[in-house]
């Protein structure tokens, strides 16, 4: 009986896609320039040659143009100048930095919130270390786009104050933000930002979508309503990459849990059984 | 303007499929409760009447509720597997990369579904 299957299925909306996308019947999305620019529609192409899509980086560079102020434009803006500073660009180097410094503050600060006070490290040494960083590793980075950047900066920056911890050799038992008392107790920051770091490399190789999201709401403090925006996903999407990658970082936690319990390591397990609390206490106080 | 000249997209494809699959939820979910009000509302009357016949009608109507739940359970993952695609597509720069990415995804599901009905069909197998 027909009523009772459903009308459409994964299948068939896959081909539907499929067919549709190599007929030029179907676009990808509709603010992409590039996109448009492939369909066959007179209408969607006379949108792509507004001048929010036709900004040019150099001309930007040079003074002669302006930032469009709409947030896609601004967004693919940022990936070209990425792509442009991957092959060495020096120009689009400095426009990069001078576009995004806002954001880039921002982030530092925010990363050094959770530090001691007295730290001796201000948001700008942070960002400058990051920059030196990522000069260094720019050419081995594949970048996506503007989340993507400012989400790899994010990590970086963790790296930097893990090192610069690592190197004090004085770092202080601090409690960490948003995280509920019973797993803050006798916390060491640099265990848990260890411990975290190895988990969400393991994710980004399991899943990089999943690693994304997770950065994105972690560390750059992002609604799921932005997270779902910048990556041009629904907020359903991301409510569901959020749910899994907290549910395999859970997994993971778990597991190690086990194997550090199975070597009888008394010191790492107890580090494992707080950070393991804090997702528990995540997870289960998650509305889904 | 037709739609010949302005192409959907990838997203407005997936939202219509989801709201269509919704519209037959609900259908489904109307069934259920009727039958269950139904079946049950004839059961309590044969009961209290001693009427076995119509007794077995209405528990047999009540049944008819879980085929309505389990259809409604399947709509549910379909609708929620075909949202999920938003997540390659959102990867793809081009239309054509987004086809590859599809092609791969559908023949991964229907050598999925492959492996279960031939696991399914070794389990029958062995039931026998």
């Amino acid at each position: 009986m027909s009523l009772f299957r459903p009308r459409h299925t994964i299948s068939s909306v896959v081909q539907q896609l499929r067919s549709g996308l190599l007929n030029g019947n179907i676009t990808l999305s509709p603010t992409s320039a590039k996109t448009i620019l492939e369909s066959k529609s007179p209408a969607l192409r006379s949108t792509a040659e507004s001048p929010i899509n036709k900004f040019d980086p150099d001309s930007f560079a040079q003074g002669s143009a302006t930032v469009p102020e709409k947030a896609g434009g601004l967004g693919d803006n940022v990936t070209v100048l990425l792509q442009k500073w991957r092959l060495g660009d020096k120009a689009a180097e400095s426009q990069l930095f001078q576009l995004l410094m806002p954001d880039l503050k921002r982030i530092a600060a925010r990363s050094l919130r959770r530090e001691r006070l007295g730290h001796g490290l201000e948001p700008s040494d942070l960002v400058s270390e990051c920059f030196l960083r990522l000069k260094t590793a720019n050419a081995n980075i594949e970048w996506r786009d503007q989340s993507h950047f400012l989400a790899i900066v994010t990590l970086k920056m963790q790296r930097i104050l893990i090192d610069y911890a690592r190197k004090k050799h004085d770092s202080q038992e601090v409690p960490l933000e948003d995280l509920p008392e019973r797993a803050l107790a006798n916390n060491n920051w640099l265990e848990i930002a260890l411990t975290l770091d190895e988990l969400l490399d393991q994710l980004e190789k399991d899943s990089p979508l999943d690693y994304t999201v997770v950065v994105l709401r972690i560390h750059l403090g992002m609604s799921n309503q932005e997270i779902a925006a910048s990556l041009r996903m629904s907020l359903r999407a991301v409510e569901r990459v959020w749910h899994q990658a907290r549910k395999q970082l859970y997994t993971q936690l778990n597991l190690a849990r086990a194997s550090v319990r199975a070597k009888e390591d008394p010191d790492v397990s107890l580090t494992n059984d707080r950070i393991f609390h804090k997702f528990v206490v995540e997870y289960e106080l998650a509305e889904f | 303007m037709t739609n010949d000249d302005c192409p959907r997209t990838a997203g407005e494809v997936i939202d219509q499929a989801i709201a269509e699959n919704k519209a037959g939820e609900r259908l489904l979910y109307g069934f259920a409760i009727a039958f269950v009000a139904v079946g049950l509302s004839g059961l309590v009357w044969a009961i209290t009447n001693r009427e076995t016949v119509l007794a077995v009608i209405g528990l047999l109507t009540s049944a008819l509720f879980w085929p309505a739940m389990s259809s409604v359970r399947r709509t549910r993952k379909e609708s929620i597997a075909i949202r999920l695609l938003e997540a390659p597509l959102s990867r793809a720069d081009t239309a054509k990369e987004a086809a590859e990415m599809l092609q791969r995804l559908f023949q991964e599901i229907f050598h999925d579904k492959q492996q279960d009905g031939i696991r399914y069909s070794e389990k029958a197998k062995a039931a026998q």
